[in-house]
């Protein structure tokens, strides 16, 4: 599977991911206060110049913002409807500062060291019986059943598609799901069987 | 409490439907609105896995989006979508999996079509939207108001998929039921 993580060599790459995690943290406040759009404009641009910095092409910007530029235009027009322009550009600068922001850390610093950072902040975890050997356990079956699940489902609409159907079915959607459970279930006793759960 | 290993194994699985279910590709519904199959998993999961397995397979997910991978839909992911106008609704995923798993054990002996909708409905749309709305407005600075209206394009397609996450909860809790009946 594809991650974000654009690997390049250059400051913010090599920056340690906790003080990454701890400016993005302080940042995103920041932005939450700035009422004016002059510094948030001044702000974004200081934000693009990072991603110059840490050498990223200019498509990962436009990568960063696509999945927001619907939500974003719904804002902005309700909010130029219903406030008036300016709150309207307020309201973008600030969304674009702060996502730009967060994706600067995710597209510099590698899936390994990302979830590294996730475990060590999810250690509360251990409380509600997720003990750091069954956390490392249950992300790697996630990452597994994923193309487990879409092969399953390709297989299904496949078959439909041979029997003369055209739209994509919901029939098979229950006994499909059953059949995952089960699934499920075995590799539950096989793990179980090879003497995992003894060393939770 | 200790997860068993049946537990992680479940957890991990529907981790990877919810994932699975953001790479369907979005479905318009006409009205100009794109909806995504996403948020049919956090009613899935509440309703076929319980409240305590709900909530860490939503946890889960939430973590691997968080660390960089792409499992959100149209391949969104990274931190940057926890500072986004969708943050509220992302970060509410969890509770709305337990919520939604809690009244569903409790209904678990009487559980019909009709009551698993209306329990869905609950958790998978007014408490994911009672957290996401004050989101939108803090983040984007837009009156509350506002962004309820921008919101409410979203719920017919919402109403749909409480409406399959109930038929999909009927069919486990007759075929493959993985909630104890207490």
């Amino acid at each position: 599977m594809l991650a974000l993580y654009v690997a390049r060599n250059s400051f913010i790459h090599r920056a340690p991911v906790r003080a990454k995690l701890a400016a993005l943290f302080v940042g995103g406040i920041a932005i939450a206060f700035v009422g004016d759009p002059w510094s948030l404009g001044l702000l974004l641009v200081g934000i693009l110049g990072l991603y110059g910095l840490a050498r990223l092409p200019t498509s990962e910007v436009f990568k960063a913002l696509k999945p927001i530029l619907f939500v974003a235009a719904i804002i902005f027009a309700l909010q130029w409807a219903l406030a008036g322009l300016l709150p309207a550009i307020l309201a973008v600068l600030r969304i674009l500062c702060l996502v730009l922001l967060a994706s600067l850390v995710t597209l510099t610093t590698p899936l390994s060291t990302m979830i590294e950072a996730i475990i060590a902040l999810a250690r509360p975890l251990a409380r509600f019986g997720l003990s750091p050997a069954k956390l490392g356990l249950v992300i790697a079956l996630t990452l597994r059943f994923i193309p487990v699940l879409m092969n399953d489902f390709r297989e299904i609409e496949a078959a439909r598609a041979a029997r003369g159907a055209r739209f994509p079915g919901l029939g098979a959607a229950g006994p499909l799901l059953i059949k995952t459970l089960r699934m499920t279930d075995a590799l539950g006793d096989a793990i179980a069987a090879r003497g995992f759960e003894n060393r939770s | 409490m200790q997860a068993s290993i049946r537990d992680i194994v479940f957890i991990a699985l529907f981790a990877a439907i919810i994932a699975a279910l953001g790479l369907i590709p979005k479905i318009d519904m006409g009205i100009g609105v794109p909806i995504t199959a996403q948020s049919l998993g956090v009613m899935l999961a509440g309703s076929i896995l319980g409240a305590y397995r709900g909530f860490l397979a939503l946890t889960l997910f939430l973590a691997l989006v968080a660390a960089g991978l792409p499992l959100l839909a149209g391949g969104r992911g990274g931190l940057g979508v926890f500072f986004g106008p969708s943050a509220g609704f992302l970060l509410a995923y969890p509770f709305a999996a337990a919520l939604i798993g809690l009244l569903t054990q409790r209904a678990w002996r009487e559980l019909t079509f009709g009551k698993s909708f209306g329990i869905n409905v609950i958790g998978g749309i007014l408490l994911l939207y009672a957290c996401g709305i004050p989101a939108i407005a803090l983040i984007s600075g837009i009156a509350l108001k506002t962004a309820a209206l921008g919101a409410l394009v979203f719920v017919p397609g919402d109403l749909v998929k409480a409406a399959l996450a109930a038929s999909a909860a009927m069919f486990v809790k007759r075929g493959y039921p993985l909630i104890d009946s207490r």
